[in-house]
């Protein structure tokens, strides 16, 4: 079994205001692995988050980074091989970006500001307080400083989340370079991000672990669907559909039907021609994340 | 919690502070006031003969107030009480600053990215404090105690029995910044909270003043507020949890 990077084993977590925000999980990612953590709301991804950066204790069950439990013997040193982008965090009016990384620097124990200034476009910019930096710049700060010690293990915690479109796609282009070769955990709620970055997926729903595979083998199984197009209404195109006993539903003027398109769409094509159907279009349905994320939830 | 990142993030501290002029400001007037005017004042008036109105308080009916000499008046009871209060104002002003302007403006999460426990945090804050606190303070309690000195007014024994209550009362204000800093998330609540725990400490003093006589009380004051301190910090400890810092 490969070494495990991060490892939660029935771990629970309860505030003190009494949520349970984590029931009993038990989830790990092995060393190298770019996982996205989803989930709505409340689902307890930041609790996750805050557990392994020790931040917070689990209250029940353990919580490992890189072999090391959390707040225990080694744990330290498992800690400053890994890198954090935290969510939306407010700015400080009184710290330049280089003294930030300055920061990042000592307690990392390594690392290089000037060159990561330089690596990250931020040399102009570095005697400029976090609060006077634009969205984007002091998003590129947070995730300098994470990647400024060259970290084993990144943890990012919403790292586009209030970003216009052009700064987010700059911080995803940055990303995709920095995970390179790199264990990440990413928690989002931008789905195509999830998408666009990660390979394997868990998925959280009120503090338990819904679903854990990767990314592809959740596309496995996902229902095949191909959607139909006739000259024909779509209510009569349903109906025929259906009448040859294939699931048919009417989504944007057209009839998605349950079968998949390369090994029982021509067979379907052909009886619905037969019976005077004039299909024009035909084309394979591959779900979207959010679809297979909706789904799963819904489960 | 390790030393050499507590130096890093008490660098980061003094550097933040000491960059927050309206902070430094009011941390460095309000005790100046309090710390040397009013000590200073009292001290010209009993040297330039102006002593009726420390007859007249000699002559209340609390049995504290029972000193023979004015001079002796102002190093028993007069001086404790200032310093005390100067001790508790000045960190108290200081941490609403340091600690709950971070919480407040949600800058928290970018310490906690960082390898750091949130002991190691909070515990940096209090030692940033403290710093500025000395660095401000001790100045002012200098130049009073030496006026003292030189006029007369003090003798040799009262410096360190004056020097102990104020560093007594900084460590009691330490600590219940502590608990501020578990308890209060804006500024509102955080002087509000300050004056719910200076005022008993005040409070607490004027009694232990009154209530011990001798020249010893001074030492007897600094106890009750080692005492107050080390009742906050175990509050602070046993009942509310670090977590609450992150809520």
């Amino acid at each position: 079994m490969a070494e495990r990077a991060m490892a939660f084993d029935g771990a629970s977590k309860r505030y003190r205001n009494g949520t349970l925000a984590l029931r009993e999980v038990s989830w790990s990612i092995p060393v190298g692995a770019r996982t996205c953590l989803l989930g709505p709301n409340g689902s307890g991804k930041t609790t996750s988050i805050r557990l392994l950066e020790g931040a917070l204790a689990p209250t029940t069950g353990w919580v490992a980074l890189l072999g090391r439990e959390v707040n225990a013997a080694g744990y330290a040193d498992a800690r400053r091989r890994c890198g954090i982008v935290p969510q939306q965090a407010g700015m400080y009016a009184d710290l330049t970006a280089w003294e930030y990384l300055e920061l990042a620097r000592r307690l990392y124990g390594r690392g290089d500001v000037r060159e990561t200034l330089e690596r990250f476009g931020l040399d102009e910019h570095r005697d400029k307080r976090l609060a006077q930096l634009s969205g984007g710049f002091q998003r590129r700060v947070l995730v300098a400083a994470a990647l400024l010690s060259e970290p084993d293990v990144l943890l990012l915690d919403e790292p586009t989340v209030g970003l216009d479109p052009v700064a987010a796609r700059d911080i995803h282009e940055t990303l995709r370079a920095a995970m390179a070769g790199r264990t990440t955990l990413l928690c989002t709620h931008n789905l195509a991000e999830a998408e666009a970055l990660c390979d394997d997926v868990i998925i959280l729903r009120d503090g338990v672990v819904l679903l854990h595979e990767p990314l592809a083998t959740l596309r496995e199984r996902e229902r095949p669907r191909t959607r139909l197009v006739a000259r024909q209404d779509p209510a009569a195109l349903a109906e025929r559909v259906r009448a040859h006993g294939v699931a048919a539903a009417i989504e944007d003027g057209a009839v998605v039907a349950a079968v998949d398109a390369r090994a029982q769409a021509p067979a379907l094509l052909r009886a619905l021609l037969a019976d005077g159907v004039d299909v024009y279009e035909c084309t394979p349905l591959a779900a979207t994340l959010e679809e297979l994320f909706l789904e799963a939830v819904r489960r | 919690m390790r030393a050499r990142v507590l130096g890093d993030l008490v660098w980061k501290e003094t550097r933040q502070i000491g960059r927050n002029r309206m902070a430094m400001l009011t941390a460095a007037i309000l005790p100046f006031f309090i710390l040397v005017f009013l000590p200073v004042q009292l001290m010209a008036s009993l040297a330039l003969g102006g002593e009726r109105g420390l007859e007249q308080l000699r002559g209340a009916p609390l049995p504290g107030l029972a000193v023979a000499d004015p001079g002796e008046l102002l190093v028993q009871l007069v001086f404790p009480l200032l310093l005390v209060l100067g001790g508790l104002l000045l960190p108290s002003l200081m941490t609403t600053y340091a600690v709950v302007a971070e919480r407040e403006r949600r800058s928290l999460e970018l310490l906690v990215s960082l390898p750091v426990t949130v002991a190691e945090i909070l515990a940096a804050k209090l030692l940033a404090v403290l710093a500025v606190t000395f660095l401000i303070g001790v100045p002012y309690v200098a130049i009073v105690l030496t006026l003292a000195l030189v006029l007369g007014i003090a003798g040799p024994a009262a410096v360190p029995a004056l020097v102990t209550v104020f560093l007594a009362a900084v460590a009691c204000s330490t600590a219940i910044s502590l608990l501020l800093t578990l308890l209060a998330r804006d500024f509102r609540t955080a002087n509000n909270l300050t004056g719910l725990f200076v005022v008993p400490a005040l409070l607490l003093t004027v009694a232990t003043l009154t209530a011990v006589s001798g020249p010893g009380r001074t030492y007897v004051l600094a106890l009750v507020l080692l005492a107050l301190a080390g009742l906050a910090v175990f509050v602070a400890l046993r009942w509310i949890s670090f977590e609450r810092y992150l809520e």
